[in-house]
């Protein structure tokens, strides 16, 4: 082997080094770029939410306002608002995220355990019926759906807004999935020593499944709190079942009629309000989302 | 019998919930149904009508449109951009996380804020484009750029959700096979092309078939924004149906509509699946 | 066993629960209470103006008759309005008293949501029917049964730079021959190479002028289009050359240039506008405050103008007829007319408004229009109106024309006719006789 001196060596590894500084110099600037444009509402929701309407109306446009003129009025003020009612919305918005989350995670545990470990005549039809379940589109059915639920008398309820979503042929699918993974064998041991489906469902099955039923109270926790075209369609206008998503939706309708009647600053600062736990959210549970995403998407 | 019983929660709301409706919708496909609830055996004339109407034909023809300028583009974008993010330096995680921003962004308030950023007149993309030497773009405005600003603001959102798919799945493909590649003489673009390329396949299909179902049930965007305007350059069928319901009030044309959609869909998974499958066995 | 159990009865009692924080589509009504659900629509730039006002008066109605609740809901936009309302009539609760466009509720009224008035109309001896212009009262008839009352109704009309005028030593035209006249006057001593402006674009602006040179768009009974007609094409002949014979009017208005634009920047002295502008006006162009004035359009053949509005309706579910009656006597009485012109800045309906003092004093420019209250017309109230007038006939002629020079009226009228006389006869095709406004 030709042995180097290390300076000679050291040489060769910068020449390489510079070499290779335009595709680094061109990769640099793609991922800025991306920076920039995935970024950039984030940093327009935070700017527009700490200046008031005149800094927002002022051409031309002010990046980066001084300190001076930064305030936190939007965010007491969209409490207050009648408009956004932040209180009351948020109030519903976490409760939609909150009991959806709940019973998703109690309902798809119980169903997919049933499909996968217990008797069940006319499991196959269930099958699927579930899987015909994933193919239909909400938009297409979301009429029809509105006349059921209306009908049964939950239009513009809190009830209304959260039954359709409290199960999910997904989340049934996937808990499905691993149950099926957990070994009969040790079923059919837990049966023997006398326990019932109850004991067998909560202190075996979903510890092996832990990461499924994450993923699933995850997703199912994010889909309230950001649904909106159920809570929209059901709710009454200005109702006080209101969430996050509708209230947005109404201002910027509002902001496009002509009117200027809509505060800027409010509108970003509910953005945000209705942003920020999703990325907390995220940081605290990025395995279970991307696991939730790969194993239900890839795997599945 | 317990059996039964555990499933019956999740899959009564099911039934309740997805199921029903959907009966409900085929069945009040063959109808004209008034917002009275009156409704009138019509047969196959809902139907018919969607091949005949021209704001039929034209919602049509816009999904496709919308499908054909977003799934490719979506593809590319999320694997270039989980290529680009697959890199080990420090600060790489605090880029990923900014990269995440679209997916943590509420589909609602990403198209708010797109509306400031479109707007012909002070719009920063406008501001751009001028400083550049470019017309400024009347955008949502525009017969011509309306769909194209909206393919824009879901490019936004969706490649960054997908490429966090294509990341975990990059992740994923064994260091060996990279190894061993770069010992029979692979360079940078053999190893894409032999490696990583035949790993993600199942994955691109997956991201492939979910974009294009997405694709076609897009709604949102052209609800909050563009109502369909300007001069129906934005209708799509989700939002055909949903007019034909809520605002002409028929609700048998409507659900017919929903259930060409939803037909539509089934067949188009079916076939990707077909394809995939195929296309696994072959690689 | 157990846990499963607790938790299914569990999650039934948080179900009961939710249920029972309320909601289903009705507003929960302490025992005793009647209440009236109204709906209207924030209309273009006052959303915040409006829901002050009906609220307020509400909230008098309410004082006035204990036991009664009235649910205003105000803030819903425009473009949503129909879509939520349909929503409810679907489930089944439609509101009770609504305000609705005239062109917005056509369909609706066809469909049979709204109820017939003519027998409170001929109870009620504390509503008068002639207090209400005419052609607002009729725009709510169907074969001279009375759905609607008239809310508010804005006309078309001249609005112009007193200043200017006055420079050029010229005061509003009569009829047409006074208007080209005015106009030249006004290029000449002003100096201002485009002294008119309006949206030529906008099909709605075109309608004063055929109407005024005796051309109509359709048949009585609505199922004839009759813009062939000599006296139509003359008059759209009469817009073009306002543009491109005489230049009266700057040609990048039919390219996408705004009449806002010019108006704030001064280059007109006259523009066309509408009567429910007026309230915005200060607000929208501040530099001309004390420099502007209304009047009413010039007459051609005949005078004629735009005149049409929002119209006060009740739905056949509604539970307490007789108190939405009221309220909808309550709230068009003179003094809560006045109420709504000095809350959101919009005209009143109610003529005998125009009669108070106080009105007068402070609301001078729409009493300047009184006449055009009594003259306007609406346009045909279809509902296939808008898809052959705002489609068909603008993108065919309109677009095609106002932008060209040497555009040629006549024969885009003929082409534009055939395309609108089939829609008109698809929809008579397969719908029952339904005229508005007969």
């Amino acid at each position: 082997m030709v042995t180097m001196g290390k300076s000679a060596g050291l040489r060769i590894k910068w020449r390489r080094r510079l070499y290779r500084l335009p595709a680094l110099l061109l990769y640099g600037l793609i991922l800025a770029a991306g920076v920039v444009v995935f970024g950039f509402p984030l940093f327009w929701m935070v700017r527009g939410s700490l200046i008031n309407q005149a800094m927002w109306m002022k051409q031309p446009l002010v990046w980066l306002p001084p300190v001076s003129e930064l305030r936190l009025d939007a965010f007491g003020g969209v409490f207050q608002s009648e408009q956004f009612r932040m209180g009351r919305v948020l109030l519903n918005t976490a409760m939609l995220g909150l009991f959806t989350m709940v019973f998703n995670v109690l309902y798809n545990c119980m169903a997919g355990f049933a499909l996968s470990k217990m008797r069940l005549p006319g499991k196959g039809l269930v099958l699927v019926a579930l899987l015909a379940t994933l193919m239909i589109p909400f938009e297409g059915m979301m009429v029809s759906l509105y006349l059921v639920v209306a009908k049964l008398g939950l239009a513009d309820s809190m009830l209304g807004i959260l039954l359709p979503g409290a199960a999910n042929a997904f989340g049934i699918i996937l808990m499905w999935k691993f149950f099926n993974r957990v070994p009969d064998d040790l079923i059919e041991a837990a049966v023997l020593d006398g326990a019932d489906w109850g004991t067998i469902l909560f202190r075996i099955a979903i510890p092996v499944a832990a990461p499924a039923v994450a993923t699933i109270a995850v997703i199912s926790f994010l889909g309230g709190w950001e649904a909106f075209l159920w809570p929209m369609l059901i709710t009454d206008p200005h109702s006080r079942f209101d969430v996050l998503q509708k209230v947005l939706a109404s201002a910027t309708f509002t902001s496009m009629g002509g009117s200027a009647e809509v505060e800027w600053a409010y509108l970003m600062a509910t953005a945000l309000i209705s942003t920020v736990p999703v990325l907390v959210l995220f940081f605290l549970g990025q395995r279970f989302f991307i696991a939730g995403l790969t194993s239900g998407a890839v795997k599945g | 019998m317990t059996g039964w019983l555990f499933l019956l929660p999740g899959f009564g709301i099911i039934c309740l919930c997805v199921l029903l409706p959907a009966a409900l919708a085929l069945g009040l496909s063959f109808t004209n149904c008034s917002r009275f609830l009156t409704v009138q055996w019509a047969g196959l004339d809902n139907y018919r009508r969607i091949l005949t109407d021209p704001v039929a034909l034209k919602a049509v023809g816009n999904t496709l449109y919308y499908l054909a300028l977003f799934v490719p583009t979506n593809l590319a974008l999320a694997l270039g951009i989980a290529l680009l993010l697959n890199r080990r330096f420090p600060g790489i995680k605090f880029i990923r996380s900014v990269y995440f921003v679209p997916v943590a962004v509420s589909g609602i308030v990403a198209v708010s804020i797109f509306r400031f950023l479109f707007n012909y007149d002070n719009g920063p993309i406008n501001a751009v484009i001028s400083t550049m030497g470019f017309e400024p773009v009347p955008w949502l405005a525009s017969e011509g750029w309306a769909m194209i600003a909206i393919v824009m603001i879901t490019l936004w959102k969706s490649t960054a959700f997908f490429s966090i798919i294509f990341l975990a799945a990059l992740q994923d493909v064994p260091q060996e096979l990279y190894e061993a590649a770069s010992v029979d003489g692979a360079g940078r673009w053999a190893k894409f092309f032999h490696v990583t390329a035949p790993s993600l396949l199942p994955v691109i299909m997956i991201v492939f078939t979910l974009s294009a179902i997405g694709a076609f049930r897009i709604f949102e965007p052209m609800f909050v924004l563009t109502r369909g305007g300007p001069a129906d350059s934005t209708v799509t069928v989700s939002l055909l149906a949903y007019g034909a319901a809520f605002s002409s009030g028929e609700l048998g044309y409507a659900n017919a509509i929903s259930f060409v959609l939803l037909t539509v869909i089934l067949a188009v998974t079916l076939v990707l699946n077909r394809i995939s499958r195929k296309l696994e066995a072959r690689w | 066993m157990r846990q499963v159990l607790i938790l299914y009865v569990g999650s039934l009692l948080l179900m009961a629960g939710l249920w029972l924080m309320g909601g289903h589509g009705r507003p929960l009504a302490t025992t005793g209470e009647k209440t009236i659900e109204f709906w209207t629509y924030a209309g273009g730039g006052s959303a915040g103006r409006s829901t002050r006002f009906w609220r307020g008066l509400a909230d008098r109605f309410e004082k006035e008759n204990p036991g009664v609740r009235i649910l205003t809901v105000t803030d819903i936009d425009q473009g949503n309005y129909v879509q939520m309302l349909s929503t409810r009539v679907i489930g089944g609760t439609p509101p009770d008293v609504l305000i609705m466009d005239d062109n917005m509720a056509v369909g609706l009224n066809e469909e049979g949501l709204i109820a017939p008035l003519d027998d409170f109309l001929r109870r009620d001896p504390t509503y008068h029917v002639e207090d209400f212009p005419a052609s607002m009262m009729r725009d709510g008839r169907v074969a001279g049964t009375q759905y609607w009352i008239p809310w508010y109704g804005g006309s078309s009309c001249l609005m112009y730079r007193t200043d200017l005028f006055e420079q050029a030593g010229v005061s509003p035209p009569r009829t047409w021959q006074e208007f080209l006249d005015v106009c030249r006057t006004l290029q000449a001593k002003l100096n201002m190479p485009h002294p008119l402006a309006f949206d030529v674009e906008v099909a709605f602006w075109l309608m004063p002028w055929v109407w005024q040179n005796g051309g109509e768009i359709l048949s009585p009974d609505h199922r004839k289009v009759l813009i062939d007609s000599p006296e139509f094409i003359e008059a759209v002949q009469f817009v073009h050359d306002l543009m491109y014979q005489h230049h009266f009017m700057d040609s990048g208005l039919a390219r996408g240039m705004l009449v806002k634009d010019l108006w704030s920047a001064g280059k007109v002295a006259m523009i066309i506008g509408g009567t429910w502008e007026i309230g915005m006006m200060d607000d929208n162009y501040p530099q001309w405050k004390g420099r502007w004035e209304v009047a009413p359009l010039p007459a051609g053949r005949l005078a004629a103008s735009f005149y049409g509005g929002q119209q006060l309706m009740m739905t056949r579910k509604c539970k307490y007829p007789e108190l939405a009656w009221r309220f909808m006597v309550y709230a068009t009485r003179p003094e809560n007319q006045k109420l709504w012109t000095d809350i959101t800045g919009s005209p009143p309906a109610n003529l005998k408004t125009l009669e108070m003092t106080e009105f007068r004093r402070e609301h001078a420019h729409f009493v300047r229009l009184k006449q055009a209250m009594l003259t306007g017309r609406n346009n045909p109230l279809a509902p296939f109106f808008a898809e052959i007038w705002y489609g068909r006939f603008s993108n065919v002629v309109l677009h095609r024309v106002m932008s060209d020079p040497n555009g040629d009226v006549a024969a885009a009228v003929r082409e534009a006719v055939s395309q609108m006389q089939k829609i008109v006869d698809n929809y008579w095709a397969s719908h029952k006789h339904f005229v508005q406004g007969e």
